[in-house]
């Protein structure tokens, strides 16, 4: 029998050592045991991780407490196991660098898995794979190196198209020679190409010229970049990208006046929408921490853009000076030459202040968990991501959105799968069920954001019936939404067995729906995402844990055709 | 026409006297590479030194003949950063501060290369490894700073190969080590120690020196995979914060070479961890900046041996950081003084300010890191010349200023008077001593105009040599000034024996040439801030009889001093 033999390190269990300075944790009762598969044989001395993946109830939200994290390595015949440990959420992943998942795209890699008390979780199998390379040299017009810049991969999917591929955890930049050397792929056909191209959206960096994207070896035009077919554990060699052509770049020059009173708007950033040919606004908001504040006359000056359409507005989410005010989306087109004198028209607007309050538990540490939470206010209207404001309650909860646009919007505490959950909104004493339609200017006042801690679960189970999801789409989250009042909804995650927790419920009537998603949203993709997401199951939550069960059946979809 | 041409001169002067240069704004000059040739598309960033918050981050390209132009920048001083690939700023441009009106040229010196194959210690290739290299010291053997919050050095990750490839290397003199973590980044740190070229624990690994443009290949490391220990406590005095970069964070430097080792941030419970520290001699410290940087803490570093066991329960507690607040005030010319430069105008958001420890307390950041120049960060005064300096220890401190353009001096340095004196105390003459989380204020700082400079070469007597660490002091001559410490300066000559003096009190010096021992650096203490010393250098200044009269204004080049 063929065995692989990582020998990375001394053929030892390794565990991290669980300190005594922190809070002590009973040791748990559950166990994880499998193997790690190497190109269909099992491979010893393989170093294998365990993620828990959530904190527990009380401690700081978006904190991964990485002490806890463990490693083993495989025994002689490939095994592993993990035990002792508590209720929880995993993720088991064979670290083996150089090597890919044979299992089809794992979004993060790895096994997910919840496992409850006492449950002895058996034949979790890693199957891994050697990884291909790709390795070449990018080369400026005039033939120079091009140094510590980015190449990009796309990878074709089942029906032929040519998808962004990103890779984890390795260099993708140029060294001194212009080297690059990407490995630890996936078999498959790629193209490889470097610089930047209107469709990406915004750039990364800001400079006065920028290589227009070329594919390998020399074409601008994805269609004509030549396929580098990859095997399991090939190296393709002399990958070179010669870039075609670098372009300019252009400053705008202009102002931010209030328009009631025509006085400069000092202290504020500049945001700037990339505009498609087509008139979609694309590519996110170009970050307005990289421009700087308005001067004392409110001017401004943009560098380092591409020529072609932008909105620009004022964007003082980030700045406490401004905070007051929200501005038009101004157009402004750059054709291949600087742009001078645009006029931003900026109002005072309106706001919304009240109070955070937590019903349900008087515990301090629980009651500490509100002044981490960040209050979305999030306009309805797609095109107005931008206008959303957000606000932390101070340690009495109180807050206050400012800088408010006219128009509706909600207020949405982003709440993480364990911890407080947004139950309620009141106004004046009223619930709030279908959002603030602001008004200009208005201040809105004695506004209540109520969060529950609840001690009731729903322990559920999503099932795929009728046919296989296709390459790439995965269900990543169930979406729990709280019905009959304004609660916002959050996501917790299901692991590779189709299970999912979710906790610290308040009793109530509950949505439940799969959240699919997809890295290539082709018309077809996207139709299929939309129908597994519409599949909502409601629940009661009284006490104690709820059975619920979400059943996708991907045959019901041919038949509607 | 008498009357006509008196009026007309009355004009002429008025209009002399009334205008007012405007302050400059810009900074502009060229980037030259190693061998002359222009750095054309080179990336210039420009930031503000000395302000509480980078007021001011901007960039700039370099045209086709290396030309730059930083324009609408408000007074202040500024460092300038150069990125080119494959290039790095040498270490003159690198340290220096620039102030709008100057014209400047960079250079640009080859980054250096570093490349090898780490393996494990069965000789596998290791894949996706952390190696670190650490700059050690500057080609000039000066420690460098490479910051206390985080463990750094530029790291590079090997490829699938376990060939790692460093280069855009700042010339100086470096250590690499491979890190325990394999595999992906996110994955907490296994208790491995780091292993370093070729292939040791630090204490015997092998220093490379990397000059501009060298590449240095096979630096290949066999990751031993020693057992490192974990160092583990509580951190007390911490407030509260929800923004991640205000919290805590806590920072191991090794004992000896002063190089930061781990770094990490204590929990919701104040514990804290280290991980895959090998066997040594460590300084440990915390330290929370708040946001404002007035509610600032740090405790004094602990003492750390790890002999072959974790360390536990270890306790840091953050005490509030110190500071000095003052003014700069500048003397008006007095009536018929002259002024050097009537259209000069100084602008006081130029000055930095140093504070220089005395390094009294030995159990301090100030003592540990004390001799790494780049280790203080200057403070400027806002506009109307007020400044705090923040972030102190309890220690003893000096002053001292970097002063814009050619024409100012500092005149005194005083403190409020302290309980019955009548007079200010002389802050320039006895260090400030300042106890823990002390709000020191009113120290004023008064700068006249009329500076003069000295610059020029020491000389052997004829047929001799010149030893190989020379300094050249200045003195008061006049008995009146014996104990103003601002009047006696001193320096350490080049290796061509010459030696410069700006920003001089106008008067009458003494000059004395004076061999020092080859283990002092030019940062070491100035002998004239001891009262016994000053008396010593006065006898063999009078002794040697080399005078000097600098007048208000007068830029004196060429001086030539005999040894």
């Amino acid at each position: 029998m063929f065995k692989h033999t990582f020998s990375l390190l001394a053929l030892s269990f390794l565990l991290t050592v669980q300190l005594a300075a922190q809070t002590v944790q009973k040791p748990g009762t559950a166990s994880i045991t499998g193997r790690v598969i190497l190109k269909g044989e099992p491979a010893a001395g393989a170093s294998v991780g365990l993620q828990p993946q959530q904190t527990s109830a009380g401690g700081a939200p978006g904190f991964p407490d990485r002490s806890k994290y463990s490693r083993t390595k495989t025994d002689a015949e490939g095994r592993f196991s993990f035990s002792s440990l508590n209720a929880g959420q995993y993720r088991i992943v064979a670290l083996a660098p150089g090597f890919v998942s044979a299992d089809d795209l794992q979004l993060a890699g790895g096994k997910l898995v919840n496992l409850a008390d006492g449950e002895n979780l058996e034949n979790v199998e890693l199957r891994l794979k050697p990884g291909a390379v790709i390795t070449g040299r990018v080369t400026d017009p005039v033939g120079n190196p091009v140094v510590e810049k980015t190449v990009q991969l796309s990878k074709m999917d089942t029906r032929g198209n040519f998808v962004r591929f990103g890779v984890g955890y390795q260099s993708l930049t140029t060294d001194d020679r212009g080297v690059y050397r990407v490995h630890s792929l996936p078999a498959g056909k790629y193209k490889i190409s470097l610089g930047y191209s209107q469709q990406d959206g915004f750039r990364p960096e800001i400079s006065r010229q920028y290589y227009v994207k070329t594919f390998h070896p020399n074409v601008i035009d994805e269609k004509e970049a030549k396929i580098i077919e990859l095997r399991d554990g090939s190296e393709a060699t002399d990958i070179d990208i010669k870039i075609v052509e670098a372009k300019k770049t252009y400053d705008v020059f202009g102002r931010v006046i209030e328009a009631a009173t025509g006085q400069p708007v000092v202290g504020v950033r500049i945001g700037q929408m990339p505009v498609q040919p087509t008139g979609n606004v694309s590519g996110g908001v170009m970050t307005a921490m990289a421009s700087m504040p308005t001067d004392t006359q409110g001017d401004f000056h943009l560098q380092g853009l591409t020529s072609g359409k932008y909105l620009l507005f004022a964007d003082s989410r980030f700045d406490s000076v401004a905070a007051d005010f929200y501005s038009d989306q101004t157009p402004v087109e750059i054709n291949e030459s600087d742009v001078v004198g645009v006029e931003i028209r900026a109002h005072r607007g309106g706001s919304i202040s009240g109070v955070a309050v937590v019903e349900g538990t008087n515990d301090p540490a629980i009651l500490k968990q509100l002044t981490s939470l960040n209050l979305n206010l999030i306009y309805r209207a797609s095109n107005e991501s931008s206008s959303g404001r957000n606000a932390r309650p101070a340690a009495n909860g109180t807050f206050r959105l400012r800088g408010l646009k006219p128009g509706k919007a909600d207020i949405r505490a982003f709440t993480p799968a364990e911890g407080l959950k947004q139950i309620r909104i009141e106004h004046n004493g009223a619930p709030v069920t279908d959002g603030f339609d602001i008004q200009a200017g208005e201040n809105l006042t004695n506004v209540r954001v109520v969060f529950g801690y609840g001690t009731a679960a729903i322990r559920g189970q999503l099932k795929i019936i009728g046919g296989v999801l296709p390459e790439g789409v995965q269900v990543t989250a169930i979406t729990v939404k709280l019905l009959g009042g304004s609660a916002s909804n959050f996501n917790v995650a299901v692991d590779s067995r189709g299970q999912f927790l979710v906790k610290n419920l308040t009793a109530g009537e509950y949505e439940v729906k799969p959240f699919a998603f997809s890295m290539n949203r082709t018309p077809e993709i996207a139709a299929l995402l939309d129908q597994i997401n519409k599949t909502a199951q409601r629940v009661t939550v009284g006490s104690g844990e709820t059975p619920a069960e979400i059943t996708v059946d991907l045959s019901r979809k041919e038949n509607d055709r | 026409m008498k009357a006509f041409i008196t009026v007309f001169s009355l004009l002429l002067l008025g209009g002399i006297a009334l205008a007012q240069a405007k302050p400059e704004t810009t900074i502009s000059g060229k980037v030259l590479l190693d061998d002359g040739q222009p750095a054309s598309g080179a990336h210039l960033e420009i930031n503000s030194v000395g302000l509480r918050q980078n007021r001011r981050s901007e960039s700039v390209e370099c045209d086709e003949t290396g030309g730059f132009k930083l324009t609408g920048l408000a007074p202040g001083s500024y460092s300038i950063e150069v990125a080119a690939p494959g290039y790095v700023t040498d270490e003159a441009t690198a340290r220096r501060v620039y102030r709008p009106g100057e014209t400047v040229t960079i250079h640009l010196v080859k980054g250096g290369v570093v490349t090898g194959k780490i393996t494990d210690s069965a000789g596998e290739p290791l894949v996706n490894a952390k190696v670190k290299l650490q700059r050690l010291r500057d080609l000039n053997g000066n420690r460098v700073r490479n910051g206390d919050t985080s463990f750094l050095g530029d790291d590079f990750h090997t490829d699938d190969r376990g060939i790692y490839r460093a280069f855009g290397l700042l010339p100086g003199v470096y250590v690499v080590g491979v890190d325990g973590e394999t595999g992906e980044r996110w994955l907490g740190s296994e208790n491995e120690a780091p292993t370093y070229y070729p292939s040791t624990t630090r204490d015997a690994a092998m220093e490379l020196t990397v000059r501009p443009g060298d590449e240095h290949s096979s630096i290949d490391i066999r990751f031993r995979g020693d057992a490192g220990r974990a160092i583990s406590g509580t951190v007390t005095g911490t407030f509260e914060s929800s923004q991640p970069f205000n919290r805590p964070g806590l920072t191991l430097l090794n004992a000896a070479t002063k190089e930061p080792v781990a770094s990490s941030s204590p929990n919701q419970n104040n514990a804290f961890v280290l991980f895959g520290i090998p066997d040594g001699e460590y300084e440990l410290f915390a330290r929370q900046i708040g946001r404002r940087e007035e509610n600032s803490a740090g405790s004094l570093p602990l003492r750390v041996s790890v002999k072959g066991a974790d360390v536990t329960g270890l306790s840091l507690r953050l005490m509030p950081y110190a500071s000095i607040s003052g003014r700069v005030v500048i003397e008006s010319a007095k009536p018929g003084e002259a002024k050097c430069d009537p259209q000069a105008k100084l602008s006081v958001e130029e000055i930095l300010l140093r504070h220089k420890s005395e390094l009294r307390n030995p159990r301090t950041l100030n003592a540990l890191l004390g001799d790494i120049d780049e280790a203080i960060r200057p403070t400027a005064p806002d506009e109307k010349g007020e400044f705090t300096l923040r972030q102190l220890e309890p220690d003893a401190y000096r002053i001292e200023t970097d002063l814009p353009g050619e024409n100012w001096f500092v005149r005194s340095m005083t403190l409020p008077a302290v309980g019955a004196a009548k007079n200010k105390t002389d802050a320039a003459r006895s260090p400030i001593t300042l106890k823990a989380g002390e709000k020191l204020t009113g120290l004023e700082i008064t700068l006249a105009e009329g500076a003069a400079s000295l610059s020029g070469r020491v000389t052997p007597k004829p047929g001799g040599n010149l030893p190989s660490r020379l300094r050249v002091h200045l003195i008061p001559a006049e008995t009146t000034a014996s104990d103003d410490v601002l009047r006696y300066r001193e320096t350490v000559i080049e290796k061509n024996g010459s030696f410069e003096f700006k920003h001089l009190a106008p008067g009458k010096y003494l000059m004395l040439a004076r061999s020092s021992s080859d283990t002092e650096s030019n940062s070491q203490r100035p002998a004239a801030f001891d009262s016994t010393e000053r008396t010593k250098l006065r006898k063999e200044a009078e002794a040697a009889n080399q005078q000097l009269e600098l007048l208000p204004c007068q830029h004196v080049k060429d001086h030539v001093l005999r040894f």
